[in-house]
């Protein structure tokens, strides 16, 4: 019951965070000062065609009538219209959505895959140098910025070795069928600079549950009772890494999002981040505030998932919340 | 080991000032001087780090960048520290329906990332530095205002506060003389470390094109524009990228430098 009642207020939570979320994004790009049928049409433009151009794309009525029209829309899964093209939003993400995906959807779980073992071991060998290196690399990893990383990569295996693509994309499922490889060798170096600056990152926090849990007693009764060092870590020492990289990844989850906005610019990826960028540069405001929220959510939804899984993970927050 | 990451922290970003004030005086080129016949150079002599596709001098141009990316950071974390600090402050200590309000936006603004944030407003607004550093400056807002929370909840949890409530000093004076000292030094290792989070940010807009328009040298830009000469020389586009890399690395080494300083108690996990 108690369980019910935490995950309950959770999930209330987030539902205002959602509506709170909605109002802050509509608000930067639509209350703001400037005209943008003014700015679309220059400054030739007589103050008929802007009053025209304002009517047409619905600017004319009250920002709260907007506003409630447009989340009356999202509730349906409508992000509105382009004014560029004048086409649904929702359908211009649906392709753009699938790269992304992919490239976010390998990265992090590869990431977490790498981060345990190195934070493990970094963990293990804190006072001696296998340690250090392992906290060097992850420290040059989190300042590295993920398109310094990319462009590094691609000297290496496009421009040196010649082995993979240095840009572009093929969608798995192209007009001649299935093509694994060429969709796998455009996403190898994308995925992989993601993977380098969030495994970095991750590591760094796994490390540090297994240090805390190096100082428990539990440990101590565990190797007393004959355990090596390592099983001990191992078994008692991974839920606590669970937790920090539940943290992690509930707090850098923006950050991720973005983090693959710029790798696709890097890699000429056609996926949400480039979609939004495109937009920017074109003032396409409707598809920009679309996207903005769509990322939003998702952040939000990840927070949802963490706290919930937290619960999950920990029993002593069951009880806390009783 | 904990001196050395203070240590290297302080020179790294040392570096980075020192590169930025000198330039102020004195530059081994002119940082705009285009100069075709020089195209691409690689690393010599004459040219330390080798020239850019217009034949501009890299490090003249990377010590000139090292200002915008010290501006931008100062001024986004001074806004965010000015703003969000007597926010957390005042939530920690009234705590009334207004703090829960103030918590909860600052959560849903937390959600928003200080680059989508930039992209939104540069949307509306045009790109420029001065809307990048805006935006950067109120993304870090919640960042401090959690951060000056909690710190002031374990602050008011003390007995010197009760003591101090119990002669009678207002909640303002608590604030001021109490509150604040104590959180202060918190409040300096999250400067640093958000930081390097803003000189993220802004060199990730930079590559975006979304800050400085190309004539402005920033790291950011510099590496956009080098990556397209990739295949003839990547130098253009490294020697920015790791100056990038030098002042992150060296606001997070002194960082935790600085809290290891602090609390002792967290030296053993380091």
């Amino acid at each position: 019951m108690a369980i019910a009642q935490a995950i309950a207020r959770r999930v209330g939570v987030f539902v205002l965070s959602l509506l709170g979320a909605t109002v802050v994004v509509f608000l930067i790009v639509q209350a703001l000062p400037g005209d943008v049928a003014q700015a679309t049409l220059g400054m030739g433009a007589t103050p008929e065609q802007v009053e025209a151009l304002r009517q047409r794309w619905g600017l004319d009525r009250p920002a709260l009538v907007r506003y409630g029209s447009w989340l009356l829309g999202l509730a349906q899964g409508d992000l509105g219209q382009s004014y560029l093209t004048g086409q649904s939003v929702s359908g211009q993400i649906a392709p753009r959505l699938a790269v992304t995906c992919w490239l976010v959807g390998l990265s992090m779980p590869i990431a977490v895959l790498a981060s345990v073992p190195a934070g493990l071991a970094a963990a293990m060998w804190r006072r001696r140098w296998q340690g250090a290196v392992i906290s060097s690399l992850s420290q040059i990893g989190m300042a590295a910025p993920v398109f310094f990383t990319g462009i590094v990569l691609v000297v290496v295996f496009s421009v040196r070795l010649g082995w993979l693509p240095a840009n572009g994309y093929e969608p798995l499922l192209g007009p001649g069928g299935l093509d694994l490889a060429g969709w796998a060798s455009h996403l190898v170096l994308p995925v992989l600079s993601l993977v380098i600056v969030q495994a970095s990152l991750l590591s760094r926090y796994v490390r540090n549950g297994f240090v805390e849990v190096l100082a428990e007693d539990y440990l101590r009764t565990a190797r007393a009772v004959g355990w090596t060092k390592w099983r001990a870590l191992v078994r008692h020492g991974l839920r606590n890494a669970a937790l920090s990289i539940v943290t992690v990844i509930a707090l850098q989850i923006g950050a991720m999002l973005v983090g693959a906005i710029i790798v696709e610019q890097v890699f000429a990826l056609p996926g949400l981040g480039s979609m939004l960028l495109q937009a920017v540069a074109s003032r396409d405001l409707p598809v920009v505030q679309g996207i903005a929220v769509l990322l939003v959510v998702v952040v939000l939804a990840i927070s949802l998932a963490a706290d919930l899984a937290y619960v999950v993970i920990d029993p002593r927050l069951r009880s806390r919340e009783a | 080991m904990r001196r050395l990451s203070l240590i290297m922290g302080l020179a790294l970003v040392g570096l980075v000032v020192a590169a930025a004030a000198v330039s102020l005086v004195w530059t081994p080129y002119d940082p705009n001087l285009v100069r075709p016949p020089d195209r691409l150079l690689g690393p010599s002599w004459s040219h330390w780090l080798g020239t850019d596709r217009m034949g501009i001098d890299l490090l003249s141009r990377l010590m000139v960048g090292s200002r915008t990316t010290l501006m931008v950071g100062v001024i986004a974390v001074c806004l965010a520290i000015v703003v969000g600090v007597p926010l957390g402050l005042v939530s920690g200590i009234r705590r009334g329906w207004l703090s829960q309000l103030l918590l909860r936006v600052s959560d849903i603004m937390f959600a928003l990332p200080a680059l989508l944030l930039a992209i939104l407003l540069v949307a509306v607004r045009g790109a420029s530095v001065a809307t990048a550093t805006w935006a950067i400056g109120i993304a870090t807002v919640p960042v401090f205002v959690r951060m000056a929370h909690a710190a002031t909840l374990s602050v008011m949890a003390q007995d010197f506060i009760d003591a101090a409530r119990s002669c009678g000093t207002s909640s303002a004076a608590i604030a001021l003389r109490h509150v604040l000292p104590n959180i202060a030094p918190i409040v300096g290792v999250q400067a640093s470390a958000s930081f390097s989070s803003a000189i993220l940010a802004e060199a990730g807009l930079s590559y975006l094109g979304l800050a400085a328009p190309a004539t402005t040298p920033t790291w950011g830009r510099m590496m956009r524009d080098g990556q397209v000469d990739l295949f003839l020389t990547a130098w253009p586009a490294l020697a920015p990228g790791l100056a990038i890399a030098v002042a992150v690395l060296g606001f997070n080494l002194l960082g935790d430098g600085l809290r290891d300083q602090l609390d002792p108690r967290l030296r053993e996990f380091r």
